[in-house]
């Protein structure tokens, strides 16, 4: 690594400002800093600082989603792979050249971006779709707000909205059957080009026309879906890292699943026969991963503590009132994408409400 | 307290507590926490243990309507803080080239007469108020002492008298010296202490005595020595740094609704200084030392020390330290700032130096090594290196991506996120209406945040703007 460290030092100053290079210094600090770790000095009191870093936080969320993401694997082949190599270049090509334009550091945020994306695509949409789809979910719902920390929505779901608008047929009918036995599909699927055997029966179809998938094979993952949402477990698996190490709010997690479950109950209790049964709407869809690991984005969700709870309730609610009650028969990623506009409402009440809180005491 | 945050730091001091011998020389220093110190001696000259060397205008913050009349000099006499001499030895003045001001006294031909000195003690019972603040003063204990009414030092005059006293005996800061170690040393001192706090409390003051598990022998031993003392009440709270900041313990001790209104003043002392007050009154020995906690990360063998105020720092700190890799900090981690080992002493409010290692190693794609790990408040996957408490930011800076951790663990319940987002565009106002003046400056919202924003830094400079532009509008 010390030969690494040495070409990285020798390289360095052809970035300096008014060298040749230097446009191209947020690209060289980007790999700079991926590499190694950081080496400033604390300027300021305390002059110890906690060890987690942006990096840090993001790549955690990486590791939580590799269960997801092996489990993709095995179900519908190495082209998830694929998909995920594309997803990644993308991303990496709209953050850096927008680096470049504001002249800024490459932000880690796409690090997330990237993995999620190819698991909430349909295992057999073509490639060019995911590129796409990428390249609008980073460019305008993040880019065009100033990047990480400013955006609005969540970009992995822009982007999925984007092609579920523009591409209604491809997204609704690319669905593949998932490999079972030892190996599954895992060494199968080399090619680029989308597989042949197309469905588009995923269980939330299926159950609006009054068949339910037994619970059993949506918790393992035999049942059409999307790239990572196919296996409950293996979502729940990763949404238990993200819980405990603190990185996804454990309060908006519970409150989407306390609300989706409450009202999907009450609805089934008031009205027999409206919703779906609660187990069964719960494991099926994006709905576990949409609540682990989209909705608990922080920089879309809402910023202070306590509308998080609303934030998440909200999310529950209208999840249910669309699965239920309009021709989608998925509610999750349009619930989230409206809390996502909803969070800087409920985060303003918040202040408000504290604002007042401060004013009568003076 | 809600929040609060006491990370896991290795290099905690252990409760030995180790007596330092006298140097050959002393040093004071006459700048201490903004506030100059004037010399009241002369270059040679003789002085013993415990007389004033220099002193310095408390500056109070004092209300309109009871501020200090220029005209009366009795008033200002009152309100002025004493360095003593904590030693017998020659003095030397340090001045200052450029402004021809003195900045230390340095103390040489050390002796300590104490023994040979005693001063006049009284009983308690026979000691008025006047004459324990003045002692009190001129034993250079009264800066210990933290008043409500003033947001600092307490008024010296009198006029103000505290409706509650609190005891500290918690310090969560890593790692300042510990309570415990002081109550187990100097437990005879500490009662003696106690029993002339009363003359500073208003009538039926109380003593509130902070303190943590109530199972410990030696709080055991002080819930026996002081029970049916009406006058004495006790709390105990979890160790939660910042629970010891005075502010804090301020707000816990007034949670008793039908105890106090806004008019009572509560003051706040610190362990440390029950101790020194019943050395001072007590046995009549001046002031001279300071319990000092050394420790941190880059400290072979923490620990406590018993030491002469004005000791240099190259005598205390061990041999085996490498100084070129190591930063040493005056106080805890939290609120610590550099010192200059070569050219320190130990002041009098000193309580702690900390060690942190200087690392210059970059290690090699730290962020995805995997492991479990307590040190951060995310118990996240650390690299082995960059785990450990260093003087490195250990990040880069980027966005606010509002994790939300510094909400949690802010101890005044502010919300440091979004008032970082106000004052990022500039919006004052709407910082100070969601309470910035509120902040307590503890640091623990910089010391968690994620993108290594650097929020206290910003809070103190808009809290200053704010603070001119008051003064601009008056």
């Amino acid at each position: 690594m010390k030969l690494l460290r040495l070409f990285f030092d020798k390289i360095e100053p052809l970035f300096d400002e008014g060298k040749a290079l230097s446009l191209f210094h947020p690209v060289y600090s980007m790999f700079d800093n991926m590499m190694f770790s950081s080496n400033e000095k604390t300027p300021n009191a305390p002059f110890g600082r906690d060890p987690i870093d942006i990096k840090r936080y993001m790549f955690i969320v990486v590791i939580a989603l590799t269960p997801a993401f092996l489990g993709s694997l095995y179900f519908y082949g190495l082209r998830i792979l694929w998909m995920l190599i594309v997803s990644y270049a993308v991303g990496a090509v709209v953050e850096i050249a927008f680096a470049i334009i504001r002249k800024e550091e490459v932000n880690e945020g796409f690090l997330v971006t990237g993995f999620i994306f190819p698991l909430i695509l349909p295992p057999g949409i073509p490639l060019w779709m995911v590129a796409v789809g990428m390249a609008f979910g980073v460019l305008v719902g993040k880019e065009v707000f100033g990047g990480t920390g400013r955006n609005i929505f969540n970009p992995a779901l822009v982007g999925r909205i984007f092609l579920a608008l523009g591409y209604p047929s491809a997204m609704s009918g690319s669905w593949v059957s998932p490999g079972s036995g030892s190996l599954g599909n895992l060494l199968k699927n080399f090619q680029l080009a989308a597989p042949d055997v197309l469905s588009s029966a995923t269980p939330l179809v299926q159950a609006k026309n009054g068949i339910f998938m037994p619970l059993k094979d949506l918790f393992f993952g035999n049942i059409l879906g999307s790239a990572g949402e196919t296996s409950a477990l293996l979502i729940i698996l990763g949404g238990l890292i993200v819980l405990f190490a603190g990185i996804a709010n454990w309060r908006t997690i519970l409150s989407i699943i306390l609300s989706f479950a409450g009202f999907n109950l009450l609805l089934n209790i008031l009205s027999p026969g409206t919703a779906n049964p609660v187990l069964f709407n719960m494991l099926s869809g994006g709905f576990l991963f949409g609540t682990f690991f989209m909705a608990t984005d922080p920089v879309s969700s809402p910023i202070t503590i306590s509308a998080k709870w609303v934030y998440g309730i909200f999310i529950g609610l209208i999840a249910l009132l669309i699965r239920t009650f309009s021709g989608f028969v998925e509610g999750m990623m349009f619930a989230i994408l409206l809390g996502n506009i909803f969070s800087p409402l409920f985060d303003e009440v918040v202040i408000r409400v504290r604002m007042k809180h401060y004013a009568k005491k003076l | 307290m809600r929040g609060g945050y006491t990370p896991k730091i290795d290099g905690r001091p252990s409760s030995i507590l180790k007596k330092i011998a006298l140097s050959s020389s002393l040093t004071i220093d006459l700048h201490r926490n903004e506030r100059f110190y004037k010399p009241l001696v002369e270059e040679g000259q003789r002085v013993k243990i415990g007389d004033l060397i220099a002193s310095a205008d408390l500056n109070l913050l004092i209300e309109k309507g009871d501020s200090i009349e220029e005209n009366d000099p009795v008033e200002k006499e009152a309100q002025v803080l004493y360095l003593p001499s904590p030693a017998d030895g020659i003095i030397h003045l340090n001045i200052e080239t450029e402004t021809g001001k003195p900045f230390s006294i340095i103390l040489s031909d050390i002796g300590s007469s104490v023994d040979k000195n005693p001063q006049i003690v009284k009983d308690p019972n026979r000691l008025t108020p006047i004459e324990a603040r003045k002692v009190l003063v001129e034993r250079g204990i009264w800066q210990y002492i933290w008043s409500s009414g003033t947001n600092g030092i307490a008024d010296i005059s009198g006029k103000k008298k505290p409706k509650a006293i609190v005891i500290n005996t918690i310090i969560a800061e890593p790692f300042r010296t510990r309570g415990k170690v002081i109550l187990n040393n100097f437990w005879h001192s500490i009662i003696k202490g106690l029993s002339y706090l009363p003359l500073l409390l208003e009538d039926y003051g109380t003593i509130e005595f902070i303190l943590t598990e109530k199972k410990d022998p030696i709080v055991q031993l002080m819930l026996k020595e002081l029970t049916g003392k009406a006058w004495v009440k006790f709390h105990f709270v979890d160790v939660k740094y910042p629970i010891e900041k005075p502010e804090i313990l301020n707000k816990l001790i007034r949670k008793e609704k039908n105890r106090f209104n806004q008019d009572n003043e509560i003051w706040v002392v610190d362990i440390q200084t029950v101790e020194a007050i019943g050395i001072c009154l007590g046995k009549g020995v001046p002031m001279s030392r300071r319990i000092v906690a050394m420790g941190g990360p880059a400290f072979p063998d923490p620990m406590h020390i018993n030491v002469r105020i004005g000791t240099p720092l190259k005598d205390i700190i061990p041999e085996n330290i490498n100084l070129n890799t190591t930063l040493v900090l005056r106080g805890g981690l939290f609120l610590g700032e550099p010192v200059d080992p070569e050219n320190s002493s130990v002041g009098f409010d000193d309580d702690a130096f900390f060690f942190i290692p200087v690392k210059q190693t970059r290690e090699f794609l730290s962020f995805i090594k995997p492991g479990f790990s307590k040190r951060s408040i995310f118990p996240n996957f650390a690299g082995r290196i960059d785990r450990d408490l260093s003087s490195q930011l250990r990040g880069e800076l980027r966005p606010c991506i509002a994790c939300g951790k510094c909400q949690e663990v802010c101890p005044v319940n502010l919300m440091p996120q979004i008032i970082h987002r106000y004052l990022y565009t500039d919006r004052l106002d709407e910082a100070q209406k969601l309470g910035l003046d509120n902040c307590i400056e503890c640091n623990l919202c910089t010391f968690v945040c994620t993108s290594k924003i650097e929020l206290k830094v910003q809070f103190v400079n808009a809290k200053n703007m704010l603070l001119m532009e008051q003064e601009g509008n008056l």
